[in-house]
């Protein structure tokens, strides 16, 4: 079934009535026809290089931010369209994971209060109901128990991205916006929240739009593959399927080799001395 | 091989605890070493050791660093200031706060070239072009006259290594010169490196958390791991080889297809 459809949207910046003396600036469209759809349960990998657009797309299907043309409909509803009202139910369904853990959340809150939080917006469930809630979610996303008087400062970055991940998984969520939610992370950390992302998928059924500049990491992630560039979708691809665009053979060429064997330089060393 | 740069047994502590325990490398001259490391292992205190710009609250307790077989650690004052920059470049992860926003780029390279020559603003502003030259630049004449808000992520970092190379320094160290890039410019800036490497024969110490970017350049390889450096290797014996357990966790954790 269709979860998502995103029909050509359109986005400029830089709209507002200026004083007679400053004049308009030029009005870069961010975003161009844009038009994809995802299914339930699907993985969808929006890729490009940073300027191409894919956080603003990203805050659009999220609802954060009005295109300036073209319609998001979630589960057939059009987000820009909806009351207020209607919107909080759908918000729901539809979460997100944003690259700066710590900046999402309130410092002065502890992690027990964090991960709360969608519940007394949503639910109305008694203290207990949500402290067994709380320490299903910290299971589920494999972090002690013990971690929840903690406050977002006193852990390290993977653990607050996946305070990060249980918040949203929260309230049984259809589809997590990750907005380069592994980025900022070292190398064994995004393995890990990789593979926890993964069999979280499979587990509750969840479709994912994973935004990333990293293609190597988004392969590994995603059914399929959207290739932005200045604000267009260049490409699709399959899973396995073959880059053809330019936009895409340059991000494929920017994947580092995994052996020094596999070296692009010019200038190869072989400096076993 | 020459030896541009070599730490003996150093050591760092932040009152009681140790930052950095008995760390030992050598970088050379045509040679990358890099050091890899997860967040917190103290990849960054060690690029400030060298530099000897590191907090007041830390303090170098035991150890020598010797650049050019003088120990950086007695030297004047003075003199340390004229290594600094001259002869020991440092490039910084996030080429965004790197800079003064106030200053156009030109005004950087001159601040540069003039702490270290007696050089005309002509002379200078040719060397600044050279550099920006060097570094694929494009209209590097138009740039000299922008502000550094005005150039993208990928353009600041090149901007920055072509500051380290106006001077000719003998060792960079680059402190995660990648990691706020996208993988585009991750690969240019690399390429970058790699240029400097066998055209100026400097020796770069390159440090960085992510396994592709060693793989990609680096000559030798130590890893970090809570202040101490575990495993020092050639780069080929570091991945066909790996001996501490971590090192196998760490080359395990590649995402592979």
């Amino acid at each position: 079934m269709t979860l998502l459809e995103v029909r050509n949207i359109e986005m400029h910046y830089d709209q507002r009535p200026r004083p007679f003396m400053f004049k308009r600036g030029q009005e870069a469209p961010v975003l161009q026809k844009v038009t994809f759809s995802l299914q339930e349960g699907e993985c969808l990998g929006i890729v490009g290089q940073s300027g191409s657009g894919k956080s603003t797309l990203g805050r659009i299907i999220l609802g954060i931010e009005r295109p300036t043309k073209g319609e998001v409909l979630f589960q057939g509803v059009n987000l820009y369209e909806t009351t207020s009202k209607h919107k909080k139910i759908i918000r729901r369904d539809l979460q997100t994971v944003f690259q700066n853990s710590y900046h999402s959340f309130n410092p002065k809150q502890t992690i027990f209060e964090i991960i709360e939080e969608p519940f007394l917006n949503f639910e109305h469930f008694s203290k207990t109901e949500r402290q067994h809630k709380v320490r299903e979610l910290l299971d589920c996303v494999e972090l002690g128990r013990t971690i929840d008087q903690k406050y977002p400062s006193q852990l390290s970055g993977g653990q607050q991205q996946r305070v990060n991940i249980a918040r949203a998984l929260a309230l049984n969520p259809k589809l997590i916006v990750l907005d380069e939610a592994i980025s900022s992370l070292d190398m064994i950390l995004q393995k890990h929240i990789i593979q926890l992302l993964q069999s979280l998928q499979k587990d509750r059924h969840l479709a994912y739009i994973f935004i990333s500049h990293d293609l190597q990491a988004t392969r590994f992630m995603s059914d399929r593959i959207l290739v932005m560039q200045n604000g267009q979708l260049v490409e699709e691809i399959a899973k396995d399927g073959a880059y053809k665009h330019p936009a895409s053979l340059e991000l494929y060429n920017a994947i580092l080799p995994s052996h020094p064997r596999e070296r692009t330089m010019k200038h190869k060393r072989f400096c076993n001395v | 091989m020459e030896k541009v740069l070599e730490v003996k047994d150093l050591t760092v502590k932040i009152g009681e605890k140790n930052i950095l325990t008995a760390i030992n490398m050598t970088a050379y001259k045509g040679r990358v070493l890099g050091i890899i490391g997860e967040s917190g292992s103290g990849k960054t205190m060690l690029c400030h050791a060298i530099m000897q710009s590191l907090p007041a609250v830390a303090q170098i307790t035991e150890g020598q660093i010797f650049y050019q077989q003088e120990n950086l650690l007695n030297v004047s004052a003075a003199k340390l200031r004229a290594y600094r920059g001259r002869h020991l470049s440092m490039i910084m992860q996030n080429p965004s706060t790197a800079f003064d926003r106030i200053q156009t780029i030109e005004s950087h390279f001159r601040e540069t070239l003039k702490a270290h020559f007696a050089m005309s603003k002509k002379e200078m502003r040719q060397i600044a072009l050279d550099a920006m030259y060097k570094v694929n630049l494009p209209n590097p004449e138009q740039l000299l006259r922008y502000y550094p808000f005005q150039l993208s992520g990928g353009m600041l970092q090149r901007v920055m290594i072509a500051l380290s190379l106006a001077i000719q320094a003998s060792l960079y160290i680059a402190d995660e010169p990648t990691t706020a890039l996208d993988t585009v410019n991750q690969k240019q800036v690399l390429t970058l490196f790699d240029r400097i490497r066998s055209e100026t024969e400097a020796a770069i110490i390159l440090v960085t958390h992510d396994i592709g970017v060693i793989a990609e350049l680096a000559d030798d390889v130590a890893v970090m791991y809570q202040g101490e450096i575990i495993e020092y290797a050639n780069v080929y014996d570091f991945f066909d080889a790996p001996q501490h357990p971590y090192t196998k966790k760490l080359l395990q954790s590649r995402i592979m297809f």
